[in-house]
């Protein structure tokens, strides 16, 4: 039989919070899933930094790559078999895509791939089409098998249908990790009836559509993504912790690049520092790694990594105030950096804005915007329409964004009054913190 | 901070004015590749490369009030001005 055919003896089940059950009949799935590259996501969290603030966040990129890979498997199985816009040939493909669509995730990805100028997609395609684990057993399938998962994933690939399935305004990707990350913060927006939603989308040549009558499932979909954003992707002390984190590694880069002699070598960092990292150096950091040295940190002579280590793991993050970028800000912001430098504290790594265009984006945002694919409804009498001309809802949040500024500084510093005691006085009292 | 956002002033205010949303994350990208100092990620979407932090960074610079987005009547074309 041929391998991409070839079904194992006994349907394996892998029990999921989520899904409740993540079946896998196909060969070419489970051996996917017992690779190397893909294991290494269980030592990624699917959330980063958010665990800080929300304690159940702790659920790794690998269990959402699971549960891509179920919602795309119910679609096509149960929902698109049989229809004739779907093309059975392209289910391996889609399933495939869908478990490995993250693979090049590093460790607390955002702020690790802000300062050393890396891009996860990249990586995803080199583990894909590289010498891996995961290439092997693509490359049995067929040879060109991996090119095209790796053009699925890059929204390449010239079936839409497929590329939509992952990456969409209403795709599996989405499906899966609002309903997770909401399961694991513990909070109660993030959930939305998907076995409904599966159950209306229909197959079109280049995109799925959603029947009329599951309007109202869209909506609370839509909705669930915009009270996760505020409630938990764009929450501000998760914001203070990745805006310490990306200074740990800034500050690192910098020791290292004027000759520091660090008491722990960061080897597992040295590629990067260069910025000459090779897929294997990329293979061997995760968040395991990275939190081993930040703990070994600690015990540094550079004050300024050793302080930000111990806050970063011990959980000491910076206090913030809102922050408009008007002119009269601005110089305050001026005015405060000076003053950091007298008291002694480096503003580059103290006193940091962050910005809403900071952080990735999940807003629903149709209409005018040529650049976004929106939601289609299919109506009765086979007309399609864009999402938010039907539904009031939608209308009501789509596109109304808050842009949001934020400046964090440690506040336990500006009040320790052993030394600079005059100038921290004033520090508070720019920044309108009470004594 | 805030060097991202002076990059994309600096870029806007040198070509004057740019017509179309769309032209002006090509010109972004272009610029990028040719090593000028920009960090917004883009990837491949509808029209070629995209990026949504650019998208946001002029958003929030027109919120800021240092830029204008004005839409040429009739036309579907957005103008990006500086203010």
């Amino acid at each position: 039989m041929e391998y991409s055919g070839e079904k194992l003896q006994e349907e394996k089940v892998f029990k999921d919070p989520v899904h409740r059950y993540i079946h896998v009949r196909d060969r070419v799935i489970w051996d996917l899933i017992g690779t190397k590259e893909f294991q290494r996501l269980r030592r990624i969290k699917q959330l980063g930094t958010t665990y800080l603030t929300f304690h159940g966040a702790e659920h790794s990129r690998l269990s959402h790559s699971l549960g891509v890979y179920e919602i795309v498997r119910r679609i096509v199985d149960d929902v698109f078999e049989g229809r004739a816009e779907w093309k059975p040939e392209e289910r391996l493909l889609s399933l495939c895509a869908a478990l490995l669509h993250d693979l090049g995730h590093g460790p607390f990805s955002h702020s690790f791939e802000k300062v050393f100028d890396l891009d996860h997609e990249q990586f995803t395609q080199q583990i894909i089409v590289g010498d891996t684990e995961v290439n092997k057993i693509l490359l049995r399938v067929g040879r060109d098998f991996p090119k095209k998962v790796a053009e699925v994933i890059a929204k390449t690939y010239k079936g839409k249908l497929v590329v939509s399935l992952i990456s969409s305004q209403i795709d599996a990707d989405r499906m899966d990790y609002l309903q997770r990350d909401a399961y694991f913060t513990g909070v109660s927006y993030g959930h939305f009836d998907m076995e409904r939603l599966l159950r209306v989308m229909r197959p079109r040549e280049e995109h799925a559509v959603i029947k009329q009558s599951g309007m109202h499932a869209v909506e609370d979909y839509i909705m669930s993504r915009y009270q996760m954003y505020w409630q938990v992707y764009f929450h501000p002390v998760t914001r203070s912790a990745e805006v310490i984190l990306t200074k740990i590694l800034h500050r690192a880069k910098h020791l290292y690049e004027s000759g520091y002699e660090f008491a722990q070598e960061p080897h597992h960092f040295y590629s990067l520092f260069k910025g000459e990292v090779t897929l294997t150096d990329y293979l061997k950091m995760d968040e395991s790694v990275m939190l081993y040295y930040f703990e070994a940190w600690e015990g540094e002579n550079d004050s300024i990594l050793k302080d930000l280590c111990t806050r970063f793991v011990n959980r000491k993050l910076f206090k913030y105030v809102e922050f408009h970028p008007s002119n009269s800000q601005m110089n305050r912001l001026m005015e405060l950096r000076t003053l950091f430098k007298k008291a002694g504290i480096d503003p580059d790594y103290y006193l940091v804005v962050d910005s809403s265009s900071d952080l990735p984006y999940d807003f629903y945002r149709p209409g005018e915007e040529e650049e976004r694919l929106p939601i289609h409804l299919l109506k009765n009498n086979g007309e399609i329409r864009e999402l938010s001309r039907e539904s009031e809802i939608v209308d009501a949040i789509s596109g109304k964004r808050r842009t949001d500024h934020k400046l964090y500084y440690p506040a336990d510093l500006l009040r320790d009054e052993s030394t600079k005691k005059n100038i921290k006085k004033q520090i508070r009292k720019l920044l309108e913190l009470s004594d | 901070m805030f060097k991202d956002h002076a990059n994309i002033i600096n870029a806007i205010s040198t070509a004057g004015e740019i017509s179309g949303r769309k032209k002006l994350q090509k010109i972004v990208y272009i610029a990028k590749k040719l090593s000028f100092p920009f960090h917004e990620k883009f990837q491949f979407h509808f029209y070629g490369p995209y990026s949504e932090e650019l998208t946001l960074r002029i958003e929030e610079l027109c919120e800021m009030g240092y830029l204008n987005e004005v839409r040429e009547k009739k036309q579907a074309i957005i103008n990006i001005v500086i203010r």
